[in-house]
């Protein structure tokens, strides 16, 4: 008896042993496929969600937030009654339940799309019904609170959540934080077990933007413009207000525009930031740098006299003429050919300095290269090569055969406005993490200095002389305040063929206030007004007039003068 | 006696295993609560999110100036409603008992 036992208990003990050698032997020399088992078994991945960091404007106020969303999908091979599954589901969502009956109908997929970015409101009653065969994926949505403000601007989204316009593709590495898993150790029913908080630490979401906008000020730019563009039955209109000093991009719109939230439906020319991107004649807001360029060379002062001509005068084969058959002035010193916007007089002006002085100075200004700003798409303009022929330098001192972006226009007379220096305009002031609490602050960047001190002070006392009693600009005048600033009333080339389109102009008035210490420079542009007037005086003048008024108001600036004087 | 030498190490050995095992098991239970209570700070984020967007919403500047313009009346504002602030003038402290006089 005893002898059985004892065999039982060897052979036992002996295949405990091997089992024992074997356990020992695995944890001394581990096999990867067995590892790999067993973390399969003891693991589970955590899905870490991104969010994309918001936009906010200069004072804190958001331009576009993302929140959690959540898109339904469905497995037609695990629901039971599809058909009456899509019709309750198409009611739910307010969709056609054809083309849902259709999706579910398909034998072959295990994966369909029911809706994209629901809130969790419609999560929670469609989740409450408990329909085998619906799933949730947890997704982002971008919101762009003002709606139509600053559409064109900001940009939007594609349905992957990447940036397709705008600053949301400018900065689309910046503001986006992509999606990470992370694999933790699960319990036996599946929950993560927290060991080091790592889960916690880990930060996903994108780096906050803090624009140099000004949101009421955009509000009110935008609103002027579409008025502009109604008023004078106009194709359409931008404008820029730049920080004086800086070249900070305050505000910039151009209308029409659209709103963000249904970028993807909108048509492509809708979605372009014009002020940026698109090209022009500038005309006559031009001859203030063709003046500028006679000061940097020492040619004139403001009160050197030139011969006008009567309004007729003939370069090569062609016959330059003033804007009206009754402009026909026989001699004007240098501030009234600016404040009178004579042709011939800066045609004689150009003809003294030169082609080449012309050019250098335009270039220095920064026409006919890019501004360098943080914006998409933007164009450097056309400035011909030299050399120039008589009738060339003639018409590019007026601003025709030139072209020009707005954003470049404002940026040049923000640098005669500023002492004489040319900056990179900006539109973004801060990046945050909002998980640091790190601040990066942009610096404003000089580019060069296009005029001395008092150069660039003779040129705001001539742009000043604009807007007084005798000058095109008097319409821009801002009660109380100096204004100083340019008017324009382009030609518009036809796309076409060679010369002009008959009755079609680009109205501007480009400016800056108070003139004695400049703290916004404003570019209006409408395009191809057809009622009522296209002068850029009676057109774009009035709305200058308004927009200095507000953001000086609002502002706190004082006035300078009463209004007597 | 002799037995108690043995019987303490056990009762050391087994008293040690039960406090390892405690703390793991106590460790488990702080994850849990760490984990629901993260997911409850995620909600409340979540919920903090849609409420700023809905502030975002209702105090933008075309809004605002619609509620303005319809339910209180309110006119834009037009350039000359400008104020001129003029310095005020110098107003000189009364003299007291013991002040200097000039």
């Amino acid at each position: 008896m005893n002898s059985r036992i004892r065999i039982v208990f060897s052979c036992l003990g002996f295949l405990a042993g091997i089992v024992m050698v074997r356990a020992a032997w695995l944890q001394l020399f581990p096999n990867e496929q067995i590892r790999k088992s067993a973390e399969r078994q003891f693991q589970t991945s955590v899905s870490l969600k991104a969010r994309r960091g918001a936009i906010v404007d200069r004072h804190g106020r958001d331009l576009a937030l993302s929140e959690t969303a959540y898109s339904l999908f469905a497995d037609p091979q695990v629901l039971k009654t599809p058909r009456r599954t899509a019709r309750w589901l198409a009611h739910e969502l307010g969709q056609a339940s054809e083309a849902l009956i259709a999706k579910f109908a398909d034998p072959q997929k295990r994966f369909v799309w029911v809706a994209r970015t629901l809130d969790s409101k419609t999560r929670d009653r469609i989740q409450s019904k408990k329909i085998r065969g619906l799933g949730w994926i947890e997704e982002a949505r971008r919101i762009y609170p003002n709606e139509n403000l600053m559409g064109p601007l900001l940009g939007f989204l594609g349905s992957e959540g990447q940036g397709l316009e705008g600053l949301e593709l400018s900065y689309d590495q910046l503001l986006n934080s992509r999606q990470r898993k992370m694999d933790v150790r699960r319990d036996a029913r599946g929950r993560p077990l927290i060991v080091d908080g790592q889960i916690f630490r880990e930060s996903l979401e994108g780096l906050e933007l803090q624009l140099t906008l000004d949101l009421d000020l955009q509000h009110q730019l935008e609103g002027e413009l579409k008025q502009a563009v109604m008023e004078f039955q106009a194709e359409q209109a931008m404008g820029v207000i730049l920080d004086a000093r800086t070249s900070a991009i305050l505000a910039m719109a151009n209308t029409p525009g659209y709103n963000p939230n249904q970028g993807a439906q909108v048509p492509s020319e809708w979605r372009r930031n014009r002020s940026v991107t698109d090209l022009f004649e500038p005309g006559s807001t031009l001859k203030t740098f063709a003046i500028a360029a006679g000061l940097r060379e020492g040619k004139l002062t403001p009160s050197k006299v030139y011969a006008t001509e009567q309004g007729r005068f003939k370069v090569g084969d062609r016959i330059i003429r003033e804007a009206e058959a009754s402009h026909n002035w026989s001699e004007l010193s240098v501030i009234d050919i600016l404040a009178l916007s004579s042709n011939i007089g800066t045609t004689k002006i150009a003809f003294e300095v030169g082609a080449d002085k012309i050019r250098q100075s335009f270039s220095d200004f920064g026409f006919g290269s890019k501004s360098g700003v943080d914006l998409p798409g933007e164009v450097r303009g056309q400035l011909a090569h030299l050399p120039w022929n008589p009738v060339q330098l003639s018409n590019i001192s007026f601003g025709q055969g030139i072209s020009t972006s707005a954003l470049q226009v404002a940026n040049a007379y923000a640098a005669i406005a500023n002492g004489g220096v040319l900056n990179q305009p900006f539109i973004v002031l801060a990046q945050k993490d909002v998980h640091t609490g790190r601040v990066e602050i942009t610096k404003p960047q000089s580019i060069c200095r296009v005029l001395s001190f008092q150069q660039s002070s003779q040129m705001r006392n001539m742009l000043v002389a604009v807007t007084g009693e005798k000058g095109t600009g008097k319409t821009a005048r801002v009660e109380g305040f100096l204004v100083g600033g340019k008017t324009g009333t382009a030609q518009k080339p036809n796309p076409n063929s060679r010369g002009y389109l008959p009755d079609a102009y680009l109205s501007s008035f480009v400016g800056f206030v108070p003139a004695e210490n400049p703290q916004y420079v404003i570019a209006i542009f409408v395009d191809h007004p057809k009622s009522r007037s296209y002068y850029g005086s009676q057109v774009a003048g009035p709305v200058f007039s308004r927009l200095a008024s507000y953001a000086l108001r609002k502002q706190g600036v004082s006035p300078l003068l009463s209004s007597a004087q | 006696m002799h037995f108690i030498k043995p019987l303490g190490s056990v009762l050391v050995i087994v008293g040690a295993m039960a406090a390892v095992a405690h703390l793991r098991t106590y460790e488990r239970l702080l994850g849990y609560e760490l984990w629901s209570l993260h997911r409850e700070q995620r909600l409340a984020s979540e919920e903090k999110k849609r409420l700023s967007i809905e502030l975002a919403k209702l105090s933008r500047p075309q809004y605002v100036e619609g509620v303005a313009q319809r339910q209180f009346d309110l006119k834009k504002i037009s350039q000359k409603q400008l104020i001129r602030l003029q310095p005020l003038p110098e107003v000189q402290a009364p003299l007291r008992l013991g002040d200097k006089l000039n």
